[in-house]
């Protein structure tokens, strides 16, 4: 739902010319979404492993945040996006 | 009141008429919430509003929507600038999730539910929309169980509370449902 306006914009957001430097998908953590949801959310959105996804999950967890995805920055705003439909408080950085 | 499980035809759960109530009720809030703030930041550009994109790029004053459409950049104009193009279709994508909710909710008396395993998400990502937006209202934190324990029976937090905990149980049910 409403994803196709978005992929007609979102080549606009290459006007900031910059180089495809890697860029990180960071989620933090926060006291409501339960551990479940979330290792099921990484397994969903990322196809990761349930060994992998809970891993970050309890790194979140224990240390307050996780680098979750890298990639360009277009890729990261993708995840982040994603992110943000299931609940998750995600954000996007230079690595 | 019964969890979600798994059976031979799909995902199952029923709930009885008082939680019926309850569910719709909540749904139909958080629904509100997401109706007004859509309205507020879309409707002064008509042709922004059809293609999608917001006219809002700011992080919203209310704690519950700043929590559902966080910033994704630290810096601020980034951040505006990914919200522009993304909140709308967040927004539809959290409203649309809450209508099936309750369209499955339709009717009186109690309701007997069964989704397959794509519906069974949209249920697990709505549910969570409720949980985060009765959260923040009730500043759920680590330490909220033991806080509210300690409230008297007729404190009204308290109850909304126990929705919020019994929300949470559903949930946690669905997702080893979809295990």
């Amino acid at each position: 739902v409403g994803t196709v306006p978005i992929e007609l914009v979102r080549p606009e957001q290459g006007q900031w010319l910059e180089p495809d430097l890697p860029w990180v998908t960071v989620v933090w953590d926060d006291p409501i979404n339960l551990m479940s949801y979330v290792t099921y959310v990484f397994q969903e959105v990322f196809g990761y492993s349930r060994e992998h996804a809970t891993e970050l999950m309890l790194k979140v967890h224990n240390e307050g945040k996780a680098v979750v995805s890298s990639g360009t920055r277009e890729e990261m705003e993708r995840d982040v996006e994603r992110l943000h439909a299931f609940g998750l408080w995600a954000t996007l950085q230079e690595s | 009141m019964s969890a979600f499980h798994r059976t031979s035809r799909g995902i199952h759960a029923t709930f009885d008429p008082v939680e019926v109530e309850l569910f719709r009720h909540l749904v139909q809030e958080v629904m509100e919430l997401l109706d007004a703030s859509g309205q507020e930041v879309g409707s002064d550009d008509p042709l922004a509003h059809a293609v999608g994109i917001s006219t809002s790029d700011r992080l919203p004053d209310d704690p519950a929507l700043a929590r559902l459409f966080p910033n994704a950049y630290e810096n601020d104009a980034h951040a505006g600038e990914f919200r522009r193009y993304t909140e709308h279709g967040l927004r539809a994508g959290k409203l649309a999730r809450l209508q099936q909710v309750l369209a499955a909710l339709e009717g009186g008396g109690s309701r007997n539910v069964l989704l397959n395993d794509v519906d069974a998400q949209v249920w697990a990502m709505a549910l969570n929309d409720l949980r985060l937006t009765l959260g923040v209202r009730l500043h759920v934190d680590e330490s909220a169980e033991e806080r509210f324990a300690s409230r008297p029976e007729d404190d009204p937090e308290k109850g909304a509370y126990a929705v919020f905990a019994w929300l949470g149980w559903l949930q946690q049910t669905l997702i080893e449902a979809l295990d």
